[in-house]
């Protein structure tokens, strides 16, 4: 509630200056100066106390970060190494880094799947199917890694993946894309002449993520895609 | 002791000489009045002593110094016109308390009293004044920095006639309280005639007479009579003024270097002798030509 | 008879706290221009987006190097207008030397400076937490808010050399015209020649060198010295071309 207040000032004193230069531009044509006297120093105050206000509070405003970030993360090795687990089936070893955010189960008799998507030209996700003997039901899991920001965004926040079985076809509906808006700091000119730092390099293009649905199935079950060329890939 | 001298001082201005070759001094304690024509040089002469010009040749010492850059002059002396600006920001009130933190010698009460009486607003702002206020204004900032040098030039600008006399009895008043060397501007001597000791008359940036108020008054003489007669009396006389009484009559102001058996003569001879009086003297002294306007309708129509 | 005697510190003194007083308007000037910028820095200094298949970033920057560059702005004009004829005169009506009204101002020019430099500095809290309310999904605060803060405090005193210097710079402009008016005419004409002469092949912009000589030196302690020496050079040259300068024409 303070911080609300702190934040409030700032605002109505904008718009009062706004006014106060519209009144002093009116009155300006009759001659004298405007600014003076106790008006003046009422002014200058409260800036001042403003500025103040909102330098105390400033410490106070919920903290958000980026946290750590490990030297050797660079778009390239995250999403090789991504990949190399995904492949090697550790997937779920890296808990650290990487969320199951669905997992679907389904009982399966037949022999053929078809896998099948509304819009296919709009799925970019893809496949990865695995036959495994161990295997009896088709599981279907999102796996889902979030790189630089997995420190700021809930899992719950990330949209999902939607798989029906109809028969039998499995329908895998694309998630929706998460939009966030980030608002960021620039250090200003006179503290980044110093520090030796190019901020931009600093946090140009870092590692987003990486995401893909992964199915098992039963090592005979023969799974056809329906979808674009590519997007199916079978693991071992 | 001399508190101002001016040694063959010259101010040019584009090639103008604004001060031609001036030369005079100013002792201690005297209120002297700066005579003169509108561009005869008295503002000037005056922004120079208070060391707002610095003077193209010559030598001029204020209190033994060079009052161009000199602190001791800018301390001691106060300049006091109606041009004098303030800032806006400031209202009458604070214009007195920041003057009063300059000068030494500056007199609180005074400056209150006299606000005061002259009915003015400690709230109102200094270019919001009229004009005979805003003189009346500075003036009280000259009289109560008490200065050991105060300069007014033509401090009764835009005043009415009750004010301008309230403000000369002051200035006379402060005078005799505290005396200090004081020098006014003016083109009208008669209004200042009474307050003054000294008159430095100034003409085209010359000094032409710098002399006692009292010796003013024996100056010249006025001569009127037939001009047979009198052209003879004026041979090798300075004329000071010279003007047509209707067609054989004339009236004359000579410098008075007459013998008193002289002046007897002309009584005898028809001559009428009389006094001139220090403004009409000064009137004289400082216009261009010797029959003044006169002698513009005289020389166009052949009158 | 006796004479005051003061010592030009003493009157500097007075003159500078008269100042102080009589020019107390131009900082509501400053809250004016420094409010405006800060509403023109809620556009964001610089943006990035990116994505991958299931998010889709944007990330907008904001800083309050527009505030810091107006009052650069305001510093200069606010120089430039010590120097007119009014000002001047204004200065004569009390006691002063042209040596005196030019180190008050100069007095005036710093203070006014560290005023400018440290409002224009703390309004980056003021931003940051306007923008925590009204801004995107997620706002990122620096790493280390304490670090951050004390690097804003001692950035401060960069914008005061920046500040400085400009106002200076602008106390030598105004009184190079007063000297002579056809200044006026010509140092804009200088400034523009500048601006579009050499560059691509041939030697680097004369003005480029320049700012690069202060805003491109990464070294603190360079900086601080090339600034106030530069300050104080322009200062001396102000005061020694307007020693003769005659005022209340």
């Amino acid at each position: 509630m303070t911080t609300m207040i702190g934040a409030i000032i700032p605002l109505l004193l904008t718009l009062f200056i706004i006014y106060a230069f519209v009144e002093m531009r009116r009155k300006n044509n009759s001659k004298g100066t405007f600014w003076r006297g106790t008006r003046l120093k009422v002014l200058l105050g409260t800036y001042a106390t403003t500025l103040l206000i909102s330098m105390l509070f400033f410490p106070f405003l919920p903290y958000t970060s980026y946290g750590e970030i490990s030297e050797n993360e660079q778009l390239h090795n995250e999403s090789q190494r991504f990949f190399d687990a995904l492949y090697d089936g550790r997937l779920e070893e890296r808990r650290e880094e990487v969320i199951v955010r669905e997992r679907y189960q389904f009982d399966y008799q037949d022999d053929i799947l078809y896998l099948e998507t509304t819009n296919y030209t709009e799925f970019y996700d893809t496949v990865f199917v695995e036959q495994s003997e161990s295997q009896e039901t088709i599981e279907v899991i999102y796996y889902v890694e979030l790189g630089k920001y997995r420190q700021l965004i809930n899992t719950e926040d990330i949209p999902t993946l939607r798989a029906d079985l109809f028969g039998n076809r499995l329908h895998l509906e694309q998630p929706d894309l998460l939009t966030i808006n980030f608002f960021e700091y620039k250090k200003e000119f006179p503290l980044a002449q110093f520090s030796g730092e190019d901020w931009w390099d600093d946090r140009g293009y870092r590692y987003l993520g990486q995401s893909a649905i992964y199915i098992k199935v039963p090592e005979e079950l023969q799974v056809i895609s329906r979808m674009a060329d590519g997007h199916l890939q079978f693991v071992r | 002791m001399n508190i101002i001298t001016f040694n063959h001082v010259t101010k040019e201005y584009k090639n103008k000489k604004a001060i031609d070759n001036l030369s005079f001094s100013i002792e201690e304690n005297k209120i002297t009045g700066i005579i003169g024509r509108n561009g005869a040089g008295k503002t000037t002469l005056l922004k120079i002593i208070a060391g707002f010009f610095e003077q193209s040749q010559g030598e001029v010492k204020v209190f033994d110094e060079t009052p161009f850059n000199s602190i001791t002059v800018s301390a001691n002396c106060i300049f006091i016109d109606d041009q004098l600006s303030f800032p806006s920001t400031l209202n009458l009130g604070e214009i007195l308390d920041a003057t009063g933190k300059f000068y030494e010698n500056w007199d609180t009460k005074l400056a209150n009293g006299l606000f005061d009486y002259f009915n003015l607003d400690r709230h109102q702002s200094h270019e919001h004044l009229s004009k005979g206020m805003k003189s009346t204004f500075n003036v009280i900032i000259g009289l109560a920095s008490r200065c050991p040098l105060t300069l007014f030039d033509e401090p009764t600008t835009g005043m009415d006639a009750a004010v301008r006399k309230d403000v000369y009895r002051a200035l006379l008043k402060d005078y005799i309280t505290k005396p200090r060397t004081i020098l006014i501007s003016s083109h009208h001597l008669q209004e200042i005639e009474d307050l003054l000791e000294d008159i430095l008359l100034i003409k085209d940036g010359k000094a032409h007479l710098h002399l006692p108020v009292s010796d003013m008054k024996e100056y010249a003489i006025g001569i009127k009579g037939k001009a047979s007669v009198l052209e003879k009396w004026l041979e090798n006389r300075d004329i000071l003024h010279k003007s047509n009484l209707g067609t054989d009559s004339l009236y004359v102001v000579v410098r008075n270097n007459f013998s008193t058996t002289e002046l007897e003569k002309a009584r005898v001879s028809g001559l009428i002798l009389s006094q001139v009086n220090s403004s009409e003297l000064s009137v004289y002294l400082t216009s261009k030509t010797k029959g003044g306007i006169d002698d513009v309708f005289s020389e166009t129509y052949n009158w | 008879m006796y004479l005051a005697k003061p010592t030009i510190g003493k009157v500097i003194k007075k003159q500078f706290i008269y100042k102080l007083k009589a020019n107390l308007e131009v900082y509501a000037t400053l809250v004016g221009v420094q409010l405006f910028a800060l509403l023109l820095s809620f556009n964001a200094v610089a943006g990035s987006g990116g994505g991958n298949n299931f998010i889709n970033i944007r990330t907008n920057y904001y800083s309050v190097d527009l505030v810091i560059i107006f009052t650069m702005f305001w510093a200069f004009i606010t120089a430039i207008i010590l120097t007119t004829k009014t000002s001047r005169n204004e200065d004569f009506n009390f006691v002063t030397t042209r040596m005196i009204s030019n180190l008050s101002n100069g007095c005036f020019l710093l203070t006014a400076s560290i005023v400018g430099g440290v409002t224009a500095m703390l309004t980056t809290f003021m931003q940051k937490i306007i923008l925590f309310f009204i801004g995107g999904d997620i706002f990122l605060l620096p790493e280390n808010v304490t670090s951050y803060m004390l690097e804003v405090f001692m950035g401060s005193g960069v914008a005061i050399l920046h500040v400085l210097l400009l106002s200076m710079l602008g106390y030598f402009i105004g009184t190079l015209v007063q000297l002579n008016k056809i200044f006026a005419v010509v140092l804009p004409i200088v400034f523009f020649g500048l601006l579009f002469t050499g560059g691509q092949n041939g030697p680097p912009l004369v003005l480029t060198q320049i700012f690069q000589f202060f805003f491109s030196e990464t070294s603190l302690v360079l900086f601080v010295l090339k600034a106030i020496l530069s300050a104080a050079l322009l200062l001396n040259l102000s005061i020694y071309l307007s020693n003769r300068l005659e005022v209340r024409l």
